[in-house]
């Protein structure tokens, strides 16, 4: 058990030591995605230490905070670590996480995971969560015409280049116990946040031609007397779409086919917003589970605890007098690890 | 180049649409053998995802499948025939991975479950990716990428101040996008296990509680206070950081961190406040807007459009897309392995190309056993 009473009933990744190295050439979106790698490793059952003075972390600034004005983002993924001043020393089963290649002395660059913001654009370029999103075209998918793009919530950008970054650790670890040619890992998250988004790099060439944020979309957040339900069907569910709200117009041919449908947008989202307008999620939602339509309620962060689904799988999880997300799987039926029991 | 570093992994891929057959393309690219199962009556739905193609064999020309199911093998078995059920478990027998992302249950009424797999190689990984989960009371739901956003607690922390919750829809669905990244690393660190334990796993991987993982810090917040009010961050603090029209009518994301705010301001000549810098971005075009604030130590990118994303300077994304051997535009690798990039792409299979190989090469049947499964209608290179 360490400091955070993680417990682990099984840990798959016993054995490896990972740690976690700042330096000055740091990002912000370095340092988050080597966080979310270094907290994946560490659910996972690996040692992860962060070579750093904690009072000195960036991450401790960082928004959204606390009850007692810390940082909730250092807290969920770094104050569970070990920190210390040194990393472990380079040695088998030990690899190194770091965005900054002067952190790289005394490291064989097999042993390391390098983040950079991107692959190929010079390092000098500055960077960050929101001007990556830029880059990679997902300013044009979320929002309305004629006001600024929204972008993807929080640390989005970090934590889906950590994800990289978790595969390239694993990658390597298991190399190296089957005794194979160790090579260099280097992630780049301008180039994993495109790679999510190819979808509308196909767009020209898969008849997709609906695309950016004038896009006339058909799924859509609709409003309910007590909060939001997301608008969510296929082609199939048509017939139940129309008996849920009601509407005969929705059985007419041109709502059958998502041609018909996005040339007629405004009317469906008009027939459908004013059905739901006057009920309450629970209600619209039971009789769209009963209909087989894949709607869904919009949770509010401070909901998802209690959510019954969330609670039947115990995925939230007591980290001393905070609740946080375990890792969001079980194996053999089991979570893997646990800090300090459910709530 | 290719990637050798998982080479001698077999993977019997079941995974469809994005989230499934995404991950085993990450395994794919990273060396392992993956093997990708289709029986006549249920093609991967990416084989039609935007409409049947007008040629007479439609099912092998869809763009979205052939960017995803590159360097991939691919068969096309009868897995409700008694005979195609048994193949399959041969093949399961000397796979190392089983990957599915089908509707929960439907393993089951195969008759191809984890219990079933696990007698018949103890030592076989199943990753099952669902929306909600394999338990619980919705692990029978369905739901697609943005139905998990709302749910997750995502798309509460996406909209405008005054303005209701948003999800990405059809165009992004972010969940699906993501999840592919996690499974793969889920499933490498399973191998990771087993290399040691000598022991199979059963990984219940549930899409939901990965999104809700990506906003995990919003989560502690919120749990704690209720503090997680009016505009989500996005990313660390600065001074500045939000999206300015110039113009010629482009957004550009500005992030003017504390370090970069002094050359900032002199650049901007006036305080570092929206308006004033909405009215400096708003005087110049992107292109000008954005040199001068590089210059200055201020990270600013021109918000690419969905609809000029093919514009983007391809050396800047090689490793995200490739050309596959057909010319069509592939998915690559969002990593690199070593000096080089991933670089070779075999095609996306044609539905059932990997019959005979299969049958012969790795099952080790003779020529008229496989063309008494043929005849039978286990092996189709075609749907029904």
């Amino acid at each position: 058990m360490n400091r955070a009473g993680v417990r682990a009933p099984h840990r798959p990744l016993a054995g490896l030591k990972v740690s976690e190295r700042f330096g000055p050439k740091s990002t912000d979106v370095g340092r988050t995605t080597v966080s979310l790698a270094g907290l994946l490793a560490l659910l996972f059952g690996a040692d992860v230490v962060r070579a750093q003075d904690p009072s000195t972390d960036p991450m401790k600034n960082w928004s959204p905070s606390l009850p007692d004005g810390s940082s909730a983002t250092f807290t969920y993924l770094a104050a569970c670590k070990t920190f210390r001043p040194e990393p472990y020393p380079a040695a088998p089963c030990t690899f190194l996480l770091t965005d900054d290649e002067t952190c790289l002395e005394g490291w064989p660059r097999q042993r390391v995971v390098l983040v950079t913001p991107a692959l190929d654009l010079p390092v000098e370029r500055p960077q960050s969560e929101l001007t990556l999103m830029a880059a990679a075209g997902l300013l044009d998918i979320v929002g309305e015409q004629g006001r600024p793009p929204l972008s993807l919530p929080g640390y989005q950008v970090g934590y889906t280049a950590g994800l990289a970054a978790f595969i390239s650790l694993m990658t390597m670890f298991l190399v190296e116990l089957r005794g194979g040619a160790q090579e260099p890992a280097t992630v780049g998250a301008l180039d994993v946040l495109a790679w999510t988004n190819w979808k509308n790099r196909l767009a020209n060439v898969s008849g997709h031609r609906e695309t950016g944020i004038a896009r006339k979309e058909e799924w859509f957040v609709a409003r309910c007397v007590d909060g939001y339900v997301a608008v969510i069907y296929l082609d199939r569910n048509m017939p139940a779409l129309a008996e849920l709200v009601g509407s005969p117009r929705l059985s007419d041919d041109v709502f059958q086919t998502i041609e018909g449908r996005v040339a007629n947008i405004r009317e469906l989202k008009t027939i459908i917003s004013k059905a739901l307008s006057w009920r309450t999620r629970a209600d619209v939602l039971r009789d769209a589970d009963r209909l087989g339509l894949p709607f869904s309620s919009v949770l509010d962060p401070r909901d998802v605890p209690s959510d019954p689904q969330h609670v039947a799988r115990r995925f939230i999880v007591a980290d001393r007098d905070l609740l946080r997300p375990r890792l969001p799987l079980l194996w053999d039926g089991l979570p893997l690890a646990t800090f300090g029991g459910a709530p | 180049v290719s990637y050798s570093a998982i080479s001698g992994f077999r993977v019997i891929d079941l995974g469809i649409i994005t989230a499934g057959a995404s991950t085993s393309a990450l395994l794919a690219d990273l060396g392992a053998e993956v093997i990708k199962v289709e029986g006549p009556g249920y093609l991967d739905p990416f084989r039609s995802w935007s409409g049947r193609a007008t040629s007479s064999a439609w099912w092998n020309e869809s763009p979205q499948f052939k960017a995803t199911n590159r360097n991939k093998k691919g068969i096309c078995l009868d897995l409700k025939a008694d005979a195609g059920r048994e193949i399959f478990l041969r093949l399961v027998a000397e796979a190392d991975v089983v990957l599915e992302n089908f509707r929960f249950g439907v393993l089951k009424k195969l008759g191809i479950d984890y219990d079933t797999l696990s007698r018949v190689n103890e030592r076989i990984i199943l990753a099952s990716i669902s929306s909600q989960g394999a338990s619980g009371p919705l692990a029978s739901r369905v739901s697609y990428g943005s139905s998990l956003e709302a749910s997750s607690g995502l798309s509460s922390l996406m909209r405008y101040p005054d303005g209701q919750p948003q999800i990405t829809g059809k165009a992004f669905n972010y969940p699906d996008q993501v999840v592919s990244l996690f499974a793969a690393g889920a499933i490498l660190a399973a191998l990771v296990d087993r290399e040691r334990t000598k022991r199979g796993a059963f990984l219940d991987l549930s899409q939901r509680e990965l999104t809700s993982f990506l906003i995990g810090e919003a989560i502690m917040a919120s749990g704690a206070s209720s503090t997680v009010e009016g505009r989500y961050p996005v990313g660390s603090p600065a001074v500045v950081n939000r999206t300015f029209l110039t113009s010629d009518d482009q957004w550009v994301a500005v992030t003017i961190s504390s370090s970069a705010a002094e050359r900032a301001r002199l650049l901007l000549s006036s305080e570092l406040d929206d308006k004033k810098v909405e009215v400096w971005m708003r005087s110049r075009p992107a292109a000008e807007a954005v040199r001068g604030l590089r210059s200055a130590g201020v990270a600013a990118e021109i918000a690419w459009r969905a609809n000029g994303y093919e514009d983007l300077d391809p050396i800047r994304l090689r490793q995200s897309f490739a050309a596959g051997e057909d010319g069509t535009t592939v998915k690559g690798l969002p990593l690199r392995l070593g000096e080089d990039d991933l670089q070779r792409f075999t095609a996306a299979p044609q539905l059932g190309r990997d019959n005979r190989a299969c049958a012969l090469d790795m099952l080790g049947l003779t020529e008229s056993e496989y063309d008494s499964l043929v005849g039978q209608g286990v092996f189709t290179q075609a749907p029904r």
